[in-house]
């Protein structure tokens, strides 16, 4: 597949850059600002900046970049906006300029290029990475490497961020599930198996199934799956990004869907704006357009709906972290908790700053790994302050981070996702 | 400003609290005030008392002018770089230094925002009672220097209640101490009150001693719609001939109504030509009396509806129509104009009403929403800066709302302060021989005019040409 970087890359909106009236109510929303204290670091600071180059007042700095680069594009800014400045898309147009750049002028991060180019080019390949995984764990070559701190001789961070890896499932193949549905509904949904979700936590993918089957929808899983387009996109690759989205949607026309359920975050977040990435493609406008309004997250189909109320018990203590493509891209925020509560026996707790970034944010934990840990840090205190036994949430970025910060910070949790907890209450119902 | 002045203060407070980079200065060249902007010479983040002191003294005879600034969310140009100045950047100084609950104080750092101030005092049943709508990110050096008010200022007052001491540095980096926890003391000239409302122009404040008060045990929230300003108005007034004063009273206007409608979809009705939110809060059996005397009130004066919270979830769907205001009126045009017009509170409907003929006049779009109990309106423009010919309507329109305003025996600004924007008007409201005392404290205490200079008057005579209009960067 040929890749041709920063073809069309957009310009930001001009008409979003003005709206903002610098009235500051993003700032301590923002988590940099907050670790800073620096108008630079600040939403709001960012949007003048872009609008003075749109202007061409200012070029292209280092200062510019590392003020780009240092945010995490958690859209919490978004959030707390009160003149809906659509700030993701303005820092999305800026980050590509800054590439492109960046590409031109021969720097660039080779680590960034390695992991676009390279792993996320196709799932194939991100499958084989994860067999490798699998393999160099199962071994025992992981365990050894990092007891005996081998990759401290490159970089304490490198021993460190190895760590980060999550034990690698073996592959599934996907079960239509034998779960007899309570009420059959007429509704036909697809289920995204998604690329990171499929190669590391493919039975959240198959309780997903499960769970939709078990509420009468009558599940498609796609033969071929395809990411969602939005590592690539997000880092310069639109071509990719756009081959990627016309391939979905045609995945999920030909199966005639009535939705298209999502169970992480940022996929979903992403395959909501295919309408904004394929603007310029007139074959897609519309079929972009209807393919985006039939994106669900489980949470959010379920809640629109109805969903069988468990009766499975589960006596645990859980809280929620709340995943910024969630609850800003999306605004879904409501009814993960109203899915989580309605198990019988939980105790809920509610997170403090439940809607911060945990600092995955697509790859940055990996190309900005010490920002990524300060913000991880304050997220590991929250949780802890709780007391739960296990921290909820939908987005495997967030959940590969979280049991990161498990081990980093030593906090007591386990991370899992809503769909699970909701299949194993299923499933205690009926094995009782 | 010289390379060698720019050195020294480097010097003084260490190369990592200094800034100069053209992305720095771009950034700190602008507030909360729509359409202003100048960019500094540098930006400067002192660690002690002692440093700001010392950059006192080096404006002084270098020659360079300072201005504080906090979050820089004000509204009225405050923190905006004056020519030749530095940026003072006082929101690392972050610390609540000490809660007294048996004296019901608190010594707070000037960069603490307010509302992690409201959090950190009801942990403990204690109550800070300004609550400006910036609260999330504005500071108490800030709400100090602007006398913030807030939507709870009927019952509570505004900042200026509260303040009971000060630590400061002068213009001329003499450091400053007024007050103290006695509830009463009135040894010598009170200092304090002096410098509350000064915008940064007299003192740049270290430590505030706030005072708190116990919180409220409960709070109540009704919801009520007119066909008729003039009904809502009478309303607040028999509310309060009635001896009642509700934490809160806010109102919005017709054209705020539909705004919100459209972007909230609650099911506002948008025929109301005004709606009052309403809140009472204190003992159990008081709130339950008030509220239940309000609804009677607001009946009697032809409300059309009238909802009453039973719970904290209905209250928080009450609230959403006031809290989204400003949210649903800024998404109209690129442009939001949030003035800040005052009446005495049996003023009000004059004004509301005299407002909608000035926007109709010049063609305008102006949401008026506000603080209905204390008189404190916020007739929003809704425009685009790059339309220059409206632009010039929106000034005209503004200059003849603050002529009636005055007219009314109101004032220019209940809440955001003179600072660059409303210098044209101060004149209009100030007899001469009360603006010359005002420009007599500030040439005795500033007498080479280096602390935030041009915001509120200007000390060059009239002869010399217009005031400073600072264009946009």
């Amino acid at each position: 597949m040929s890749t041709h970087f920063y073809d069309t890359i957009p310009l930001p909106d001009y008409e979003q850059l003005i709206q903002c009236m610098h009235c500051g109510l993003c700032l301590p929303t923002c988590p940099t600002y907050e670790l800073t204290a620096l108008e630079k670091y600040s939403p709001r600071g960012r949007i003048r900046m872009i609008k003075a180059i749109a202007d061409g007042d200012m070029t292209i700095t280092e200062n510019f970049i590392e003020s780009i680069g240092f945010c995490l594009n958690c859209q919490a800014c978004v959030t707390a906006c009160p003149a809906g400045v659509q700030y993701g898309q303005l820092v999305e147009a800026a980050q590509l300029h800054i590439e492109h750049h960046v590409y031109e002028q021969g720097k660039g991060s080779r680590l960034k290029r390695f992991i676009l180019n390279w792993v996320f080019a196709d799932l194939k390949r991100l499958q084989r990475m994860g067999l490798f995984m699998r393999l160099y764990q199962r071994s025992g070559l992981e365990k050894l490497i990092q007891k005996t701190r081998l990759l401290k001789v490159v970089s304490k961070k490198l021993h460190d961020m190895s760590f980060m890896a999550p034990v690698v499932p073996g592959r599934m193949v996907y079960r239509s599930s034998n779960h007899a549905p309570v009420e059959k509904r007429n509704i036909r949904v697809g289920v995204l198996t998604g690329c990171v979700q499929d190669v590391f936590f493919n039975t959240i993918n198959q309780d997903t199934i499960d769970v939709l089957k078990i509420n009468g929808f009558d599940v498609f899983i796609p033969k071929e799956s395809y990411c969602c387009g939005s590592v690539h996109g997000h880092n310069g690759n639109l071509d990719m990004a756009r081959i990627l989205a016309r391939k979905n949607i045609e995945v999920f026309e030909k199966a005639a869907v009535d939705y298209v359920v999502m169970n992480a975050a940022g996929c979903g977040a992403y395959m909501k704006d295919y309408v904004h990435l394929l603007h310029d493609d007139p074959e897609y406008t519309e079929r972009a357009h209807s393919f985006s309004k039939k994106v669900k997250d489980f949470s959010e189909l379920l809640v629109e709906q109805g969903w069988i109320k468990p009766e499975g018990i589960q006596k645990i203590k859980v809280t929620y972290h709340e995943p910024c493509h969630l609850v800003h891209a999306q605004k879904i925020s409501q009814q993960p908790r109203q899915i989580i509560q309605s198990i019988p026996g939980i105790e809920f707790i509610e997170l403090p700053e439940a809607t911060w970034c945990c600092g995955s944010a697509g790859i940055y934990n990996i190309i900005r790994y010490d920002d990524s840990m300060w913000v991880l840090e304050r997220k590991m205190k929250n949780i802890a302050a709780t007391g739960a036994e296990y921290v909820l949430t939908g987005n495997p970025g967030c959940m590969i981070q979280l049991m990161y910060g498990i081990k980093k910070f030593g906090v007591p949790v386990q991370v899992v996702h809503p769909v699970t907890l909701l299949k194993q209450a299923y499933q205690q119902q009926r094995m009782s | 400003m010289k390379q060698d002045t720019l050195d020294r203060i480097k010097a003084l407070v260490g190369t990592d609290n200094f800034l100069n980079s053209p992305e720095d200065k771009l950034v700190y060249s602008y507030d909360g005030t729509p359409m202003l902007a100048h960019q500094p010479e540098a930006i400067v983040m002192p660690r002690t008392i002692d440093e700001i002191s010392r950059i006192m003294v080096m404006a002084n005879s270098e020659n360079f002018s300072v201005v504080p600034r906090g979050s820089g969310t004000g509204l009225s140009g405050g923190s905006i770089p004056t020519p030749n100045s530095i940026i003072l950047l006082m929101n690392r100084w972050n610390r609540i230094l000490e809660i007294d609950s048996d004296n019901l104080t608190a010594w707070v750092e000037p960069g603490v925002v307010t509302s992690r101030l409201h959090t950190e005092v009801e942990k403990i049943g204690l109550f800070y009672p300004p609550d400006p709508g910036s609260q999330n990110i504005c500071t108490m050096g800030g709400n100090i220097a602007e006398n913030a008010g807030g939507l709870r200022g009927l019952k509570y007052g505004v900042t200026k209640n509260y303040v009971m001491g000060i630590e400061m540095v002068l213009p001329d980096g003499s450091i400053v101490h007024n007050g103290g926890k006695n509830v009463k003391d009135v040894a010598g000239y009170n200092l304090r009150d002096l410098i509350v409302g000064s915008e940064g122009t007299l003192a740049v404040f270290t430590k505030v001693l706030v005072k708190l008060i116990p919180k409220p045990e409960t709070s109540k929230t009704l919801l009520a719609f007119f066909n008729s300003i003039v009904d809502a108005a009478e309303t607040v007034s028999a509310i309060i001939a009635n001896h009642i004063i509700p934490c809160t009273v806010e109102f919005l206007d017709n054209t705020t109504i539909r705004c919100v409608e459209d972007f909230t979809h609650i099911g506002l009705p948008v025929t109301a030509r005004a709606l009052l939110l309403l809140e009472v809060d204190g003992y159990h059996e008081v709130v339950e009396r008030e509220a239940g005397l309000i609804k009677n009130i607001c009946t009697r004066h032809r409300a059309t509806e009238v909802k009453v919270a039973v719970n904290e979830d209905e209250a928080l769907k009450l609230k959403t129509a006031r809290r989204s205001a400003f949210s649903a009126l800024a998404r109209m045009r690129p442009t939001t104009i949030l003035e800040d017009a005052t009446v005495p509170r049996s003023s009000l409907a004059i004004l509301v009403e005299k407002i909608e003929a000035i926007s109709k006049k010049y063609n305008l779009q102006i949401g008026n929403f506000g603080h209905a109990g204390d008189g404190n309106l916020h007739p929003t423009c809704l425009t685009d800066e790059r339309d220059t010919e409206e632009i010039k309507r929106v000034e005209k329109a503004f200059n003849e709302i603050y002529d009636e305003t005055i007219k009314l025996g109101g004032t220019i600004t209940g809440e955001h302060g003179v600072g660059l924007a409303k210098k044209g008007f101060l004149e209009k409201m100030i007899d001469i021989p009360t603006l010359d005392m005002m420009k007599k404290i500030k040439q005795a205490l500033d007498p080479n005019n280096v602390l935030n200079p041009g915001k509120i008057i200007s000390l060059s005579p009239k002869c010399e040409g217009k005031l400073e209009h600072t264009p946009r960067h």
